[in-house]
């Protein structure tokens, strides 16, 4: 059952126009909220007069962020959970109060009777701004003369921190070779389908409020939504809808818009629903995280790399938003990526820009740090006049050294890097490819191969926060689920279930822990805190659920059945230790002799209590919160381990350019993926494809572009443009099965294995133009106007 | 983004639409396929009062010989464009270009006469009708005028059409016997291209080029005719150093700009490559058809 590729049990739905997602929730009495946006990156609200809006007919209520700031507590911060405020920017509410920081962000909120009104009665509402300086880039923004964007910081500057591991002095010094460059990682999403949506009903008579939103991970925002809103915790219930049209970290982050849509709804004592459009996503929801990178890495003659030297400036857009500013340490999953040199420093830098805030983004924080290993990586190789991939192949971690405790904690459970290499060399046939190469070059074309190398580790340890405040002890990785055996023998499972594929994968997990039918087991779709149980931090995010859930569904199967032998063995008056749980029913080892299917074992706890042994509670229900073994905190010397599975994945590319137009073609596309054990190698495959074209969409057409007004230039989809099903190649996916030693099954986190591309392609159209000069390439989005360009320098001598 | 508040009317007689125009003039907006003019509304960058929606019209979707030229009725769809026997044996350059436009769902409702009276630079229709050669027929409530499409088009998303007129029928030269070419280079296969080319050009029995027609499109405020380009090919052999010398020339004719996507500078290098490609597939595909 584990390791079989079952079709998804939530694709007929999905297929078929059965999804249920925040679109089609419909609340008797709901009213429709409309958010009235800047046109402005940075100015003062001189004047705001929503009186205009009241008098279109059908709308009912318009508030501005003085009524919010009267009324709320400020967004929350990582640092609440310390006790403290954070560093730059205590009064962020969900809309702007006396100025905006970024083009796009709310200033005012209408309700009325529908959308359409709530829009034409956002128009009437007058707003006198006085526009400020503006400062965009993140660099710019750190200058001390820069505009501030909360003038009582004194800087835009929202958090900075330097770590060092190893012995990097001592590494520089001794190398043959120190290469550096500066590069630049850009700007762009994964562009969900859905927005953001929220939907919320407020009770007067008990002071309670229900809201259900598309949130990738309630369970670690239900504290802070509550905090702000002034409501105890415990009659605040987030519901996910069974639906979500996309997530990929967007969705993740603490919902400033839920806990606006909730005031509204607590004011006006009616539900309120608010469902964002594309061109609010485009330019005001969350982007992903752009960053300027200083590298120096120090290698010896013989390829031997020993050490990086990073200060790496992260453009956070105009606010920080929770789990913000994390994507700026996530380096810290993967500090030396597959390589074995451990001496690793870094600078960081989290800055504030008149720009969108950024939020996880699949391969979040860690995109970044992958794109700048891999670059150097041939940069060395370039310098060292070595292959690119003898030099990858010389650095790795051997397997033997698994598990392989990394130069800052983070301890690499299992992997098998050269082994990938040679299979995705084979797959792709870079041999033929390399003789399809110098017959081009002949003819002058010019073919280009490329081949990088990345981790993609799974789960979030949150002691990751620990690195930027030492005060914020943390250790929580876990998941949560409970299974419940009815009389008639089918089993319930409450977990989170957000799209992905886990009311599949979780119901294979099930039925291979009790030896029943897949079909016998349903996972609930969605998830609503106040039926489903959950940890610490819980949630779909950094590839966590198929490694931790597969824990709490394994732990709460195991009591299950512990309990059914112990009831077993009271009925039959024998020891515990002669009868084993198999095939959906206790028996005597060995199955040859008495037995007692699970159906009659859960009808009798359910019915019968007087016959339970001692000591045994009625009921056949288990609730079991999961924490990964290895999770632990992080010591005063900024040591932990921060994720827990560490899979590892090999791009390689063959792509040919046309020297006229800068066009490239990909020829062929091999993904080689470890994953450990493979729970479904369908949605496997289907998380390497998403995965892929993300990224290329990120390497070859993505990026938010704005001027230096603060304006984006490319807020629609005619603009801002996503890869499309022509635009991707064939995808040819292979795995390689390294089980990791410390979860359920072997099990490894996967599905954002999509950080290389960037690289990749850099490597490999290096590698196509090297017959007319030797290209660094240091950014990440490859344009063909940008190769065009590489084109006529090269060929200017 | 929800469209501002608008009367909405959907006649089934063209004298209806006409009345409404009559009566509403540059207030009124017609509405056929909707593929530009739904999202011009729903981001209320157009504010129409009042859409007349033109979909109930009888008799305006049909492709016909007619005169010497093709008679395209305006609510012909793209897709049906892209299908029609009659386009591919005498106009097959339409039918090519069709193939290019936005996607199938888009192709299945857009109008022909939609496309032209929108008159994006970019499209790949209004470029092959202003490359070939037609007319439009407009009609308003008082008659109606065949404007020459070298008069239609004048500046981006503005035509020769007056508020109170509609283009009933789209008339396109043939071009049987002509060999021809069209390519265009965009971000995305069926985005609105950086740059697109499409050639129509005769070749008399010794192998000189004869009548010559060179149309750009993406490189300026409407489709463009490289005309020193046609005319310095007139009479000549199309050899590599004649076809580099008509890219150069062309590519100084058009007038590209910049946005997100390119810079002029890129547009203009791609022009200038599509020209040269063009050339070479046009007098490739003449060699072939002599053979």
């Amino acid at each position: 059952m584990i390791g079989e590729r079952i079709k998804r049990r939530e694709d007929p739905r999905l297929l078929t126009g059965k999804g249920q997602y925040m679109a089609d929730l419909v609340i008797h009495g709901m009213l429709h909220a409309a958010l009235l946006r800047s046109p402005h990156a940075h100015a003062r609200i001189k004047r705001i007069d929503p009186s205009g809006a009241l008098k279109v007919p059908g709308a009912v209520a318009v508030f501005t962020g003085a009524d919010l700031k009267q009324h709320l507590e400020p967004l929350a911060s990582w640092y609440n959970f310390a006790g403290k405020q954070a560093p730059t920017q205590p009064h962020d509410y969900p809309l702007a109060v006396s100025k905006v920081r970024y083009m796009g962000e709310p200033v005012a909120v209408v309700v009325a009777s529908d959308r359409y009104v709530a829009e034409d009665a956002m128009e009437q509402i007058e707003v006198e701004y006085e526009p400020l300086p503006v400062v965009v880039d993140a660099e710019e923004a750190m200058k001390e003369n820069a505009p501030l964007l909360f003038e009582e910081a004194g800087s835009n500057i929202y958090w900075q921190g330097s770590f060092q591991y190893g012995a990097v002095e001592q590494a520089f010094a001794e190398a043959d070779l120190v290469v550096k460059d500066k590069l630049y990682f850009h700007r762009f999403s994964s562009t969900p389908m859905e927005g953001y949506a929220i939907l919320a009903n407020y009770q007067s008579v008990d002071h309670s409020i229900t809201i259900w939103g598309n949130f990738q991970s309630p369970a670690i925002f239900r504290l802070r939504i509550a905090h702000s809103l002034g409501i105890p915790m415990n009659r605040v219930r987030l519901i996910t809808p069974p639906d979500i049209g996309g997530g990929f970290g967007l969705k993740m982050p603490l919902h400033p818009w839920a806990i606006l849509v909730a005031f509204v709804s607590m004011k006006v004592m009616r539900p309120v629903k608010w469902v964002e459009d594309r061109l609010e996503h485009q330019a005001a929801s969350h982007h992903g995280s752009e960053q300027t990178s200083y590298v120096e890495f120090a290698a010896k003659k013989d390829g031997t790399i020993l050490g990086l030297r990073a200060k790496i400036i992260h453009n956070a857009g105009a606010y920080v938003h929770m789990p913000e500013p994390l994507g700026m340490v996530e380096w810290s999953h993967i500090p030396q990526g597959c390589y074995r040199f451990r001496n690793v420093a870094m600078e960081c830098y989290s800055v504030l820009t008149n720009k969108c805030p950024v939020a996880p983004n699949r391969g979040y924080g860690r995109m970044q740090h992958q794109f700048l290993i891999e670059r150097m990586m041939d940069r060395v190789a370039q310098e060292l006049k070595m292959d690119p991939v003898d030099l990858r192949l010389k650095n790795f971690i051997r397997p033997e050294e698994f598990p392989y405790e990394s130069t800052n904690g983070a301890l690499y459970d299992s992997g098998q890097y050269a082994a990938c290499v040679h299979k995705a060399q084979e797959t792709l046939d870079w041999e033929r490819w390399k003789k399809e190469q110098a017959k081009a070059r002949e003819q002058g074309r010019y073919i280009g191969l490329g081949l990088v190398s990345i981790m993609d580790p799974g789960v979030t340890n949150m002691a990751m926060v620990g690195l930027f405040d030492k005060s914020l002890k943390m250790s929580t990785t876990g998941e949560a689920a409970s299974l419940t055996i009815d009389p008639s023998g089918t089993i319930t499972v409450l977990t989170g279930s957000w799209g992905q594929g886990h009311e599949t994968t979780c119901a294979q997990v099930v039925a291979y822990e009790f030896g029943i039918p897949f079909e016998d087991v349903y996972v609930v779709p969605g998830i609503d805190t106040a039926t489903h149980p959950v940890a610490g931090s819980s949630g779909t995010y950094a590839s966590r659920f198929a490694a931790m859930a597969s824990g709490a569904l394994q732990g709460a199967a195991a009591e299950l059945k512990e309990k059914m032998i112990r009831i077993a063995a009271h009925l039959w008056r024998t020891d515990a230790e002669k009868l084993e749980f198999s095939e959906g029913k206790v028996r005597e080892k060995g199955g040859a002799g008495k037995f007692m299917p699970l159906a009659q074992l859960a009808a009798l706890a359910t019915y019968s209590p007087a016959k339970l042994p001692p000591g045994v509670k009625p009921g056949m229900e288990s609730t079991f919160i999961y924490n990964y073994p290895k999770a632990n905190e992080m010591d005063d010397s900024g040591r932990a381990n921060f994720a827990a599975t560490y899979a590892n994945v090999v791009h390689a590319v063959a792509l040919e350019v046309n020297p006229h137009t800068g066009q490239y073609e990909i020829l062929k596309y091999v993904v080689v993926h470890d994953a450990g054990t493979l729970i479904n190698p369908l949605i496997a495959d289907g998380q390497v494809h998403g995965a892929v074209a993300h990224s290329l969409g990120a390497a070859m057409l993505e990026e938010f572009i704005y001027n230096d007004e603060g304006q984006l230039l490319n807020g629609s989809w005619v603009d801002y443009l996503c890869p499309k099903a022509t635009d991707i190649p064939d995808i040819e996916v292979e795995h390689i099965v390294t089980p990791s030693p410390f979860t359920a099954y072997g099990v490894k986190g996967m599905g954002e294995g999509s950080g290389p591309v960037p690289a990749l392609l850099a490597q490999a159209l290096e590698d196509a133009l090297s017959p007319l000069k030797q290209f660094r390439i240091t950014w990440s989005r490859h344009t063909p106007e940008k190769v065009l360009s590489m084109l006529r320098e090269a060929r200017a001598g | 983004m929800k469209p501002a508040p608008f009367d909405y009317y959907a006649p089934s007689t063209l004298e209806e639409v006409l009345a409404l125009l009559g009566q509403h003039g540059d207030e009124a907006k017609l509405l056929a396929g909707g593929q530009s003019l739904m999202p011009l509304i729903n981001m209320r960058l157009a504010r129409p009062a009042v859409l007349v929606d033109i979909n109930r019209l009888p008799g305006l979707d049909y492709i016909r010989e007619d005169d010497g030229m093709i008679a395209i009725g305006a609510l012909t769809r793209h897709a049906s464009v892209a299908s029609s026997n009659v386009l591919k044996k005498s106009c097959p350059m339409l039918p090519h270009a069709a193939q290019f436009v936005g996607d199938l769902q888009v192709r299945n409702r857009g109008t022909f006469g939609g496309s032209i009276a929108h008159a994006d630079p970019a499209s790949e229709f209004c470029a092959v009708v202003y490359t070939l050669g037609g007319e439009i027929v407009a009609r308003h409530a008082g008659g109606s005028r065949v404007i020459p499409v070298e008069e239609f088009f004048e500046a981006p998303l503005t035509t020769a059409l007056t508020p109170r007129e509609i283009a009933t029928e789209v008339r396109v030269a043939r071009i049987k016997g002509a060999a021809w070419s069209f390519r265009g280079i965009a971000p995305r296969f069926g985005d609105f291209v950086l740059a697109g080319v499409g050639i129509a050009l005769d070749f008399d029995g010794e192998g000189r080029c004869g009548a010559c027609r060179v149309g750009m499109f993406g490189v300026g405020p409407t489709p463009l005719r490289a005309y020193k380009a046609e005319q310095s090919c007139v009479g000549n052999r199309l050899d590599e150093k004649l076809i580099v010398e008509l890219a150069e020339l062309a590519a100084t004719e058009a007038d590209p700009s910049s946005d997100v996507h390119a810079s002029a500078g890129y547009r203009r290098e791609l022009l200038r490559w599509l020209v040269g490609w063009n050339l070479r597939n046009a007098s490739r595909k003449h060699q072939e058809e002599m053979k």
